[in-house]
């Protein structure tokens, strides 16, 4: 043979294509040409993966006979540089025909799956099943998965942790005939679905936080084996990820085996009910929505003498949840609540948990507003028609109440309709004469000269009150000054929780016809003390205060004079027994005396401060 | 069903002319993902391991694994080959310009339908851990359970997958790109708790009075052990948001407190901080503060000193059950006790603790005690 091998002549070789005589010729060259060789080798390269597919191919008669038409049809331009050599045409017919049948392999499966998911969603539920059945080993066969077929539920076992439903679950498949795979569960954007009634609803409302715990009683139609049940909450303000859904009866025959949230939909959570039992169950669905918020508030009427006191309580309930509860058992709940995340935000959320990598982008929060807003508007036009004969109720309704943990719970008498954006008032409590003790402050450290009333009694029964603790809201005081019924308002102001036994001062702000006056009436400086250098190293400083109280009141009051000496080496002289004297903390005193209505009365008191060394002389 | 996005390619080059060409193209086969491990075990990252049938031919073969729209740290790539590992090797991996996607060169000994594993990093699909606990009326024991949430937001679609936790069993699941799954995986019905309530000084106000009409409110926690006498100990228990409910004795419940928990080991405990208790009030004041031993240098300068300090705390409890307070109190610096009304434990250096029961309230009041600490700190700097 002269010079090398062509190209050709390689592929006929490698392909076997060359006569037999011709196959020796060139592999006999190749054993001596070096450089002919390689050649071989680089074209091998190029060609191995189509070898792989030569090789694995499998194809049924059926199969060829569609691809041998889809190749006739096929858009001639992509293959016609093919053609113009012989070598060339086979190894692309072998690739066509190879690409065809990858393609063929998936399209096939993917025709098959959308023909049957198009059927079924037509099909009755246990129709649809099988036919995912069928699909899946279908799809098996033609992908030949290597994935092993799930013998247990779809769930994850801590093992020895617990007995949970699903293990209980485990036990039956055995025996029974629920298939093991859930089934599927079409996330699709337009749904037909049934809606339970709600039987009951309850409201637990918190006033530390924007949280209302909802519990709902929905009877809820089972079949026997897989069931889904979707909940959705658009327009409202439901944090999607404390849905939860607990059977009320036959607990151990169903399972709650997950709550999926799925993909592209929004505002719609799917649990995935594997249950032994066919007919209705009971089922208690609990989340957390904001909108919905309580407050209390008081109102105050001092009587003439104003040593007695008409305290009134109410409560009010507004809701701006998006949603109406019509017939809700309300309750309220008196505490603070550690909660780590606002429920309105939770709510706001595009996808419930949030999304790994991201945080919540602002253009969803107020894309998702926006929409809300709207959708409370709605609801707002459509109920306010339905609410005027729901408050017509004739009879006040009583508020329960009792402690758990460190909480208190009110629960309101009956079922309450609260449509969305509406408001309500209930009377909490009311008592009369509750013996209060008008209290004029004086601190200057605190006020400056300002002389703050206060009006004091204690949450206890001596007070006719000490059933509960007094949940925190605002107060206003009135009183009735003039002998002919007309009020006066004496002032507002926030109550804080008062518990059972506690003393409450409520501060009614500037006293106006009480004046407390502190007078400097002898200042003195003494032992000083020196250093080497001559320099004033320490000494004593000696006031006597002169404190005249004026009250130009029709009653007595009694009056708490707070002085503070900003250290706490200090001496006071005392001697005055009609006025109450204590040390307060380590830098003030405090005196306490009462004043006859429309006098003045009068105090001192000498105080020595101890500055630089001279300290010390005191701590001795 | 979305395409996938991941695309494992056995790469049939058609190198018709063999210019040199910045594009590469590709006409590839496409083999399937078999079993796919999405493994969770470490809360800042997650592994997925796919299984592929690679046919390779006698020699020299190339695969592309290319991946679109999903997050994939190149570096965390790996191939493992399972059915023959002595015969087939994998000699290079090359990274193509401006493209996702890596080459591996594989050489084969013979012609093999090879399994093998593919295990990368894949970012944005995680899991958070979520626990419920419904309390007794009592407050004595919880209901606890545990749910796993699993978060795809990876990109590629998980028909079906096993997921693997760091404890546990595997499970089957699929997850779709953009869903979020919340399975049940931890339920213990009778978990013993115990109730406490923290008042340290360092945190919270002293003297109420000054606050003007707030409460101030004492942290209220439950403890839960993580052992075998609380139907756990089994596992370490993974951080995440704990809700806790209470059973309210008319079937129903109501929501005490959620708080954020985190690793707890075999053996230790969890502190789920609830709330704030408002019937137990703390009223503290320092009744003395001086300095006494002063010495002085030459100068007459102050260079040390001791203090005479005294604390005073009223603890009230307004609620009509015992309780007991848990008081941290701080002395900062070298110090000795003159004299304390009530027994502490020395934290450390500067934190004493005191635990102090309070019996429920009566009617004529609060239960009421009073701690009464005397102390010197020493050798103090000005």
């Amino acid at each position: 043979m002269i010079g090398h091998l062509t190209e050709r002549d390689l592929i006929e070789y490698q392909f076997e294509l060359a006569s037999d005589i011709r196959q020796k010729e060139i592999a006999e060259h190749l054993e001596d040409c070096s450089i002919c060789r390689e050649h071989l080798e680089r074209l091998k390269k190029k060609f191995s993966s189509l070898e792989l597919l030569r090789e694995d191919v499998k194809i049924s008669e059926d199969l060829v006979r569609q691809v041998a038409e889809q190749v006739a049809s096929a858009a001639e331009p992509r293959f016609i540089t093919f053609r113009k050599a012989a070598w060339f045409s086979s190894v692309a017919a072998i690739f066509v025909i190879g690409l065809l049948l990858i393609t063929m392999s998936v399209s096939v499966t993917k025709r098959q799956r959308r023909e049957i998911t198009e059927t079924f969603t037509r099909q009755p539920a246990e129709e649809k099943l099988h036919a995912k059945r069928e699909i899946a080993l279908r799809e098996d066969m033609t992908r030949n998965l290597a994935v092993e077929r799930a013998s247990k539920p779809a769930r994850m076992r801590a093992k020895g942790l617990l007995g949970t439903a699903g293990e209980r679950a485990a036990g039956v498949v055995a025996s029974d005939e629920i298939v093991k795979q859930p089934p599927f569960a079409p996330a699709s954007a337009i749904e037909l679905v049934t809606l339970p009634r709600r039987e009951n609803v309850q409201l637990t409302i918190y006033n530390s936080a924007d949280l209302t715990l909802v519990r709902e009683r929905r009877d809820l139609t089972l079949k026997r084996g897989w069931n889904w049940l979707q909940f959705m909450w658009a327009n409202t303000l439901i944090d999607p990820t404390s849905l939860n859904l607990t059977p009320l009866n036959q607990a151990d025959k169903i399972d709650i085996e997950q709550l999926v949230f799925p993909a592209r939909l929004q505002e719609v959570g799917r649990w995935l009910i594997r249950s032994e039992t066919d007919g209705q169950v009971p089922f208690e669905i609990t989340y957390f929505t904001s909108g919905l918020s309580w407050r209390a508030f008081y109102m105050g009427m001092l009587s003439r003498d104003q040593k007695t006191m008409r305290l009134e309580s109410y409560v009010r309930v507004d809701n701006g949840s998006g949603e109406d509860y019509e017939d809700a058992q309300t309750r309220l709940i008196v505490g603070k609540v550690h909660i780590l995340d606002e429920i309105a935000e939770l709510a706001r959320r595009r996808y419930p948990y949030g999304r790994p990598g991201l945080e919540l982008g602002i253009y969803e929060e107020l894309d998702s507003k926006e929409r809300r807003v709207k959708g409370m508007e709605r609801f707002f036009y459509d109920r306010s028609a339905a609410v005027g004969g729901r408050l017509d109720e004739l009879k006040r309704k009583e508020i329960i109440k009792e402690g758990l943990s460190e909480y208190f719970l009110y629960t309101i008498e009956g079922a309450e309709t609260i449509p969305d954006k509406w408001g309500k008032r209930l009377l909490s409590f009311e008592n009369d004469d509750i013996p209060v003790k008008s209290l004029y402050k004086y601190d200057q450290q605190r006020w400056s000269n300002d002389v703050i009333r206060y009006v004091a009694f204690a949450n206890d029964e001596e007070h006719k009150l000490g059933q509960t603790p007094i949940p925190n809201g605002t107060v206003k005081i009135y009183s009735r000054d003039d002998g002919q019924g007309y009020l006066s308002y004496v002032g507002g102001t926030s109550i804080k929780y008062i518990p059972v036994n506690e003393e409450i001062e409520l501060n009614l702000g500037l006293a106006q016809l009480v004046k407390v006056e502190p007078i400097l009436i002898d200042f003195t400086t003494d032992n000083y003390v020196f250093n080497k250098e001559g320099n004033i190293t320490g000494w004593d400083e000696t006031r006597t205060w002169r404190i005249e109280i004026t009250n130009t009141k029709t009653l007595p009051v009694e009056s708490e004079i707070t002085r503070g000496f900003e250290t706490a080496y200090w001496k006071l002289q005392f001697s005055d027994t009609s006025v109450s004297y204590e040390k307060h903390d380590a830098t003030h005193a405090r005196f306490k005396l009462i004043v006859l209505a429309r006098s003045k009365r009068a105090f001192e008191y000498t105080v020595t401060t101890y500055h630089g060394v001279r300290e010390e002389a005191l701590a001795k | 069903m979305r395409s996938k996005l991941i695309i494992l390619s056995a790469i049939l080059v058609l190198l018709a002319s063999v210019g040199i060409a910045s594009a590469r193209i590709k006409l590839v086969a496409l083999p399937e993902r078999a079993a796919t491990v999405i493994r969770l075990d470490n809360p800042t990252a997650t592994l997925i391991e796919e299984e592929r049938v690679l046919t390779l031919q006698k020699g020299l073969n190339k695969v592309d694994f290319s991946w679109k729209g999903v997050l994939i740290d190149v570096d965390s790539i790996r191939l493992r080959v399972l059915d023959h590992p002595d015969n087939v090797t994998l000699l290079s991996v090359s990274y193509p310009p401006n493209e996702a996607a890596l080459v591996w060169q594989i050489s084969s000994d013979s012609d093999y339908a090879e399994t093998v594993r593919i295990s990368y990093l894949l970012s944005n699909i995680d899991r958070l851990v979520t626990y419920k606990a419904i309390a007794d009326k009592a407050e004595s024991k919880v209901d606890l359970k545990s749910y796993l949430v699993l978060r795809n937001f990876s990109g590629e679609d998980f028909e079906r997958a096993r997921v693997l936790l760091d404890y546990g069993e595997a499970f089957e699941q699929g997850i779709d790109h953009e869903e979020t799954k919340q399975l049940l995986f931890l339920s213990a019905g009778e978990v013993p708790i115990t109730k406490v309530w923290t008042f340290d000084a360092a945190k919270l106000p002293w003297d109420p009075e000054r606050l003007e009409n707030r409460n101030v409110g004492i942290p209220v926690s439950y403890r839960i052990v993580n052992d075998p006498d609380s139907e756990l100990g089994k596992y370490a228990l993974w951080g995440g948001k704990a809700r806790l409910f209470q059973d309210d004795g008319h079937g129903s419940t109501i929501f005490l407190g959620e708080d954020v928990t985190a690793l707890v080991p075999v053996g230790e405990k969890m502190e789920l901080y609830i709330g704030d208790s408002r019937d137990i009030v703390v009223t503290q004041r320092k009744m003395k503060d001086a300095r006494i031993n002063i010495r002085k240098n030459d100068d007459g300068k102050i260079v040390l000193y001791d203090t005479d300090e005294e604390i005073t705390a009223k603890i009230e409890n307004f609620k009509d059950s015992a309780a007991v307070l848990t008081m941290i109190q701080h002395i900062p610096w070298q110090w000795d006790m003159a004299e304390c009304n009530l027994e502490y434990t020395k934290k450390n250096a500067d934190t004493l603790e005191f635990e102090i029961t309070l019996p429920a309230r009566t009617e004529s009041g609060p239960a009421v005690k009073e701690l009464k600490m005397h102390y010197n700190r020493r050798n103090v700097k000005p």
